[in-house]
């Protein structure tokens, strides 16, 4: 081989190895796809161009939808997005006068008393015991008996928004199919309650969405908001909607940070073009916040306001989302909770998500109807009309691979990161709005509280358990788990050697000694990827270890001190560990048990409850744990918390903090000999699970790391905290590769979601009273499941709603039963709403389709019957066409064969076969004759019973219907009678097809007969010759 | 007798911007307490950090009158630690006083700190004193620039009125007066950082450099120039024109002097001219357009500074203002004023030296 050759194969050789590194690292290595990841410090406007010009491989801050708007089409970059933020109108429900009557009395003649219309009161509670009724109105009453209290008074007559009819009017006002489209530039979702269809529970509401059926419908609204200001007594002037003579006024805050500004302004003109006046004031996060949220709504200082909201991770049984949003017990309603404002009340909701939020529900299915029923309730009482789900824009190099598109964080950790690569890159630079700021606290207790240190952090350890990217459920990561209950009324006993933390005496006990002795549920959690691994410094982890951080978790919520000098983290602690009863270690196997009083339909849910003891995999060598300790409450000089921080003005205990640093390696030194002040952190039931060796060993092991990185993050995860330069904004973090290290570079890269797709909806004409099926063909993750809603658009109704069937063949089926399709009209069409949605994935699929009626059944079979005779006639004719030009083929084909024939035997025969031929030629065209003759009778006799057989089938037909019209069943049997004479018409077609048949081989045998002559003549023509041969020479002989 | 009087003169002057320097400091306490700028921030962070601690402590399961009396307590708490239980007199006074002692007191915002690149909760000096340098760095620098260029050329371009090169800077000055610095910081970046790749695209950099700068000075002056070269080059730009204009126009004063057409029928070269006969007598008020002029660079660029991602002085005060840092706010209102007064008096000592004119 000559070297010109030699060397493209090896440029290509070498290309290939580059390229398959990191798939070959996939199968070989520990530890993450990539060796180095970099963090830098990008803002938002520079990233498009950081991107473009490589600087940045990936963007984790998310673009607006007007940046990445220029990205789509760039074959650089591939923009990946997640719902993550949600933006929705808030409106002011406050009413104008509080009464309270003497006496007991309902709405309606509450309503008469103070002059006004029912509508007009927004709240009414009767006191039976004190013989009062309070009263919350709309408008101010009219006549007021001597005997009632007017407990307040708002400036204004009249607030439209206090009406619910006219809040639930709103969502017509909106046109949110604008917003995401134009504003958002498809960057958004459509939003109708407050859970987004991102939302895994979104599934199981997304049936009330559809119901309502929210499109921009301004005349709608209109015709709403005037019913009901009319029926309080408001008129409308050139316009505009006068109350006792004054303009019915709005203020409408709206914020101008982003595109709030533009929704707020199409609102306000929406609001503006209804009658009402509308003062818009475009404030600034500072100058909205205190006007709306510090300020009682009864005030009116504000009419309505335009919210934003993050959205944090999913999660598949969210009550929190709902109860923030719509239950006034949470404090986020109007009024916010502060009792000395009035506050907006619903005491339905507030008692069905008290239920569902704090864990008062016996089943899934208890917990679901909780939920929904406190969604309807919130989306009728409408005191925020949700507007739109935006997504986070996360724009990447289109090279990098190894991604997992998180339905709720995108394409943030834990499950990126871990497994992305570059192929021919081995460093992956990811921009970031914030590498450091103030408030980036690198602590397990107190700190990771922004996205700026939980981002990296995650990627420098493993959690126990995580949420599943595709649907929010729990799912095991770092350690696998099983779980057992007793239930939610049922109780497990508590083994003997379960312990229990005593805070006060500093040390392990036999939790039964406390009075722990039964639990509703227990977790084992198998910790056989953690024990036996290593830190990132190179020390084992041990039990000890994880002891250490249970430990300082306990202390800090329940030591009497520590407690109280931390006391804003104690709180918040307290009511989530008080439910742990105990925990039992198993050496031997690995494992660690967590007994608690909680329950959940779904034993992941209590897994996840169970790891708030454990720390959720943030595990530190047991001395860090104890510097950490030392310092914030022996030595006093850091705090934990922000509330501490900030109370007693000294920093938070950061263990990335260059100012820190010098402390720290202060404090491991004087631990050396501190070990005897913590071992009991370590024993349990007489097992000291970390020697003073290992202390020490540990702490040799922590001052050189800290030496070496300058900082004290010693974690155990695929990556290790190499550089915190906070001034630089910049961040390294190296692939820890040891061989402990219980993860492969693509353990984590689980792809993009196999999104729910309803691919197609097979709607018959439905006979009303009649049963109908529709087909529902879906893709998807399995298992999926089909519901679906019959709805009248005229009046809004819902017909029918319910859960299609899935069929052998992978289809779903809607079966409507004839009690449904009666409720029907005929020549109607209905909205056909099928949702698709899978347990495995959020974000279902939703078709809306038409279904269109036809008539009744007596009538629809006089349709058939006339479209059956139409149809045969049609075929009928196309048959006898069809003969006809077989017929004229045929003559055309015989023709020519004859001129074939003639020429052959003219040629052959010559002069001496010319009276032979001639004779045959006779005998062929009698006989073409015939066969003619006999083809067209033939044919002429089987039209004639074709439409003999049609005529008595279509009479029979027409009889037996109209004997039996009145009767379904009989008309059944006219059908089946319909169909026997299709079947003898298909016979006769038949017939018709064998006839034709027949008509090919006579003509074959014709071919044969004629084949025959020819030979014949042939035989003929040659004795000829040889008797005109034999003649010649006979002559020759004969003598002259 | 004439050296008493004036050094009688100067302390008289001294005393007074000292005073005016007090009642700077105690306008700002009335203006930010009497028109309750500073409750009503307080009453903003104190409600969003009960909100937010009461959705902690419910999402924990705390319902009822437990909950009510726990938030209670951390809202009392609060109140007491920002001082909202004393009328505002009490609250800002004090500070005031403090501030004139030179004790700035703490920031209370972590923005703040974030900006200086501390730990919170970080002392306002601290603050200034790491924010200071950067805005030096960046524009003070730029605006030496500009008067040593200005001053060389101006006098020059004013003698010879009306020529190519007057005219060319005259353009210049108008192209760029118009010419916000901002956008043209945008459009260095653009070209030079990411299509060029010859300069920056992130100064972050530079923060490390300034203050890292006496571990190193030689290594840490490459870097520092490495950051700051297209930045001080930008603002040069953008304000060389209004400086050559400026002092052309002061220059232009005195051209048209008969001691001036007398030196150039002397013969005089034309540099010569421009130093000694119109420079130097437009000395004192180009003095005085200098010296404010440096003093006021240290009150940064806000937007300038926000495109380079240079937190400098500018950052830090619209940050303090919008989020109603008062210790901050104080610091450096207090600061700017102080370099003000100092400028000024540098200014009364400058214009006795600089101008025969004056004499007490």
């Amino acid at each position: 081989m000559t070297r010109r050759t030699l060397l493209p194969i090896l440029a290509i050789l070498l290309a290939a190895a580059v390229l398959a590194t990191p798939l070959a690292a996939a199968q070989t290595e520990h530890g993450p796809a990539t060796d180095k990841i970099i963090f830098i410090r990008v803002p938002r406007d520079k990233a498009v161009e950081a991107l473009l010009t490589g600087k940045i491989d990936v963007y984790l801050f998310g673009l607006r939808p007007a940046q990445a708007a220029q990205l789509i089409g760039n074959p650089k970059v591939k923009l990946y997005t997640a719902p993550s933020g949600i933006v929705d109108i808030i409106l002011n429900p406050a009413p104008v006068e509080i009464v309270e009557l003497k006496g007991v009395y309902n709405k309606t003649e509450a309503a008469k008393l103070l002059g006004l219309p029912p509508v007009a009161i927004s709240y009414i509670k009767a006191n039976k015991t004190k013989g009062t009724t309070y009263l919350e109105l709309c408008v101010k009453a009219k006549t007021l008996p001597p005997d009632a209290k007017v407990i307040r008074e708002a400036k204004i007559d009249i607030n439209p928004f206090c009406f619910r009819q006219i809040r639930f009017a709103m969502n017509y006002l909106i046109d949110r199919s604008y917003i995401v489209n134009q504003i958002y530039r498809g960057f958004a979702y459509p939003m109708y309650i407050p859970y987004s269809p991102a939302d895994p529970i979104y599934v199981y509401l997304v049936d009330i969405v559809a119901r309502y059926k929210f499109g921009y419908n301004p005349q709608l609204a209109q015709k709403i908001v005037s019913r009901i200001l009319t029926e309080v007594g408001a008129v409308k002037k050139n316009g505009i909607w006068y109350y006792n003579g004054k303009p019915i006024t709005i203020i409408g805050i709206i914020r101008v940070e982003d595109e709030r500004r533009i929704i707020g302004d199409m609102f306000a003109h929406a609001l503006e073009s209804l009658g009402f006046q509308v003062t818009p004031l475009h404030l600034t996060f500072g100058e909205a916040i205190p006007k709306v949220y510090f300020t009682d709504p009864m005030d009116f200082q504000w009419s309505f306001y335009t919210e934003g909201w993050g959205k944090g991770g999913i999660s598949k049984w969210d009550p929190w989302t709902l109860t923030q949003f719509a239950a006034p017990w949470f404090g986020w309603m109007p009024g916010w909770g502060e009792p000395s404002y009035w506050n907006y009340k619903n005491e339905t909701i507030d008692k069905l998500t008290k239920a569902a939020a704090l864990g008062k529900f016996k089943s899934k299915e208890e917990f679901i109807k909780d939920i929904r029923e406190a969604t309807l309730l919130a989306l009728q009482e409408s005191v925020r009309i949700w507007v739109a789900t935006v997504d986070t824009i996360y724009p990447a190099n289109a090279k990098l691979q190894g991604i997992t598109l998180d339905l709720g964080a995108g394409l943030r950790p834990p499950y990126n990161g871990r497994s992305w690569y570059i192929p021919g890159k081995d460093t992956i630079v990811v921009g970031h709005n914030w590498v450091w700021t103030s408030a980036t606290i690198w602590n397990p207790i107190g700190g990771f509280q922004d996205v700026y240190s939980v981002d990296p952090a995650l990627l420098t350890y493993d959690p126990l358990i995580w949420n599943n990217p595709f649907n929010g459920e729990p799912m095991p990561f770092r350690a696998t788990y099983t779980v057992k209950t007793a239930g939610p009324n049922g109780y497990l006993p508590v083994p003997k050697d379960a312990v229990w933390w005593d805070a006060v005496h500093d040390r392990w006990v036999p939790a039964y000694e406390l009075g722990r002795t039964k639990a509703k549920s227990v977790v084992i959690f198998d910790f056989s990827k953690i024990i036996g691994t290593k830190f990132h410094d190179g020390s084992t982890i041990t039990w000890g270890d994880i002891l250490a951080a249970i430990v300082e978790n306990l202390e800090v919520t329940y030591d009497p001190v520590k407690s109280k000098l931390e006391s804003a983290i104690a709180s918040s602690n307290k009511p989530i560990l008080d439910k742990i009863v105990a925990i039992r270690i198993l050496p031997d196997q690995k494992k660690i048990e967590v007994y608690l009083n909680y329950w959940h339909f779904d034993p992941n849910y209590i897994a996840d409850y169970a790891v708030n003891v454990l720390g959720n995999g943030m595990y530190l060598p047991a001395p860090i744990w104890a510097m950490m300790d030392y310092l914030a409450f022996t030595a006093k000089k850091y705090a934990y918390g922000e509330t501490r921080s900030e109370a007693q003005k000294i920093p938070q205990l950061s263990l990335v903090e260059p100012e820190q640093i010098p402390d720290f390696k202060k404090t491991l030194e004087k631990l050396m000999d501190m070990y005897n002040e913590y071992k009991n952190w370590f024993i349990v039931n007489g097992v000291n699970y970390l020697p003073e060796s290992t202390w020490k060993d540990e702490i040799e092991k922590a001052l050189k790391w800290i030496d070496e990185y300058n900082n004290a993050w010693i974690s155990d995860g695929p990556y290790k905290l190499v550089l915190f330069d906070k001034n630089a904004q910049k961040l390294v973090l190296e692939a820890f590769r040891d061989p402990t290290y219980p993860f492969g570079p693509m353990k984590w890269a689980l792809g993009k979601p196999i999104m729910t797709k309803i691919v197609r909806v097979l709607t018959p004409v439905v006979s009303p009273g009649e049963p109908a099926k529709v087909t529902v063909e879906v893709k998807g993750e399995p298992p999926l499941h089909v519901i679906y809603l019959i709805r009248d658009p005229t009046t809004g109704r819902i017909i029918a709603q319910g859960k299609a069937k899935p069929t052998p063949a992978g289809t779903f089926v809607i079966n409507l039963p004839a009690n449904v399709t009666s409720r029907m009209a005929e020549y109607s069409a209905y909205e056909l709403i099928v949702i698709a949605y899978s347990d495995k994935v959020a974000l279902p699929d939703e078709k809306d389709v038409t279904l269109q009626t036809g008539a009744a059944i007596a009538k629809r079979l006089g349709e058939l019957q006339k479209a059956i005779t139409k149809q045969v006639e049609q075929r009928l004719s196309q048959v006898q066409k069809r003969l006809q030009e077989i017929q004229k083929g045929f003559e055309q084909r015989l023709s020519q064969l004859q001129q074939q024939l003639q020429a052959q035997l003219e040629q052959r025969l010559g002069k001496l076969g010319k009276e032979l031929a001639s004779t045959l030629r006779e005998l062929l065209t009698s006989m073409t004759k015939q066969v003619t003759q006999a083809y067209t009778e033939s044919t002429q006799t089987l039209l004639s019973q074709l439409r003999q057989v049609i005529t008595q089938s279509t009479q029979s037909t027409a009889q037996s219907i109209t004997s039996l019209a009145s009767e379904v069943k009989s008309v059944k049997s006219s059908v089946d009678t319909l169909t026997a004479s299709i079947t003898s018409i298909t016979g006769s077609l038949r017939s018709i097809k064998s006839d034709i048949s027949q008509l090919r081989s006579e003509l074959n045998s014709i071919k044969s007969s004629v084949g025959t002559a020819v030979a014949l003549s042939g035989v003929a023509a040659g004795a000829a010759v040889i008797a005109l041969i034999l003649a010649g020479i006979a002559a020759f002989r004969r003598p002259s | 007798m004439r050296a008493g009087r004036l050094a009688v003169v100067l302390a008289r002057r001294a005393v007074f911007l000292g005073i005016s320097l007090v009642i700077v400091v105690l306008l700002t306490a009335v203006i930010i307490g009497a028109t309750g700028y500073d409750k009503q921030i307080w009453e903003a962070v104190i409600n969003a950090q009960l909100r937010a601690y009461q959705m902690r402590l419910q999402r924990a399961g705390y319902a009822g009158v437990e909950l009510n009396k726990i938030l209670q307590e951390y809202k009392e708490r609060l109140i007491k630690l920002y001082g909202l239980d004393k009328p505002w007199w009490e609250r800002v006074f004090p500070l005031a006083i403090r501030t004139l002692m030179l004790d700035l007191g703490v920031t209370l915002k972590r923005e703040i700190a974030t900006i200086a690149g501390l730990q919170y909760p970080a002392p306002v000096g601290a603050v200034i004193l790491a924010v200071l340098p950067r805005t030096i760095v960046m524009l003070t620098v730029a605006e030496l620039i500009c008067a040593a260029i200005a001053l060389a050329l101006a006098p020059l371009i004013a003698y010879k009125r009306g020529s190519l090169l007057d005219k060319a800077v005259l353009g210049y000055a108008a192209l760029f007066h118009a010419v916000p610095v901002w956008w043209l910081a945008m459009v260095a970046i653009y070209v030079f950082g990411f299509q060029l790749g010859i300069a920056p695209t992130d100064y972050r950099g530079v923060i490390d450099a300034i203050n890292n700068f006496w571990r190193n000075p030689p290594v840490e002056l490459v870097k520092l120039l490495y950051y700051a070269y297209l930045p001080i080059l930008v603002v040069t730009i953008a304000l060389l024109g209004s400086w050559l204009y400026s002092i052309r126009a002061m220059a232009i004063r005195v051209v048209s002097e008969d001691y001036v057409t007398t030196a150039k029928a002397k013969g005089l070269p034309d540099r010569l001219i421009a130093r000694r006969y119109i420079l130097r007598v437009i000395a004192a008020p180009v003095a005085t357009y200098v010296i404010l002029a440096l003093a006021g660079s240290l009150g940064g660029y806000i937007i300038t500074e926000a495109v380079f991602d240079w937190p400098g002085m500018g950052t830090l005060y619209y940050v303090s203002i919008i989020l109603g840092d008062v210790p901050t706010l104080f610091g450096l209102i207090y600061v700017t004023t102080l370099v003000y007064v100092i400028a000024r008096f540098i200014l009364e000592v400058l214009q006795v030296i600089l101008d025969p004119r004056i004499s007490y």
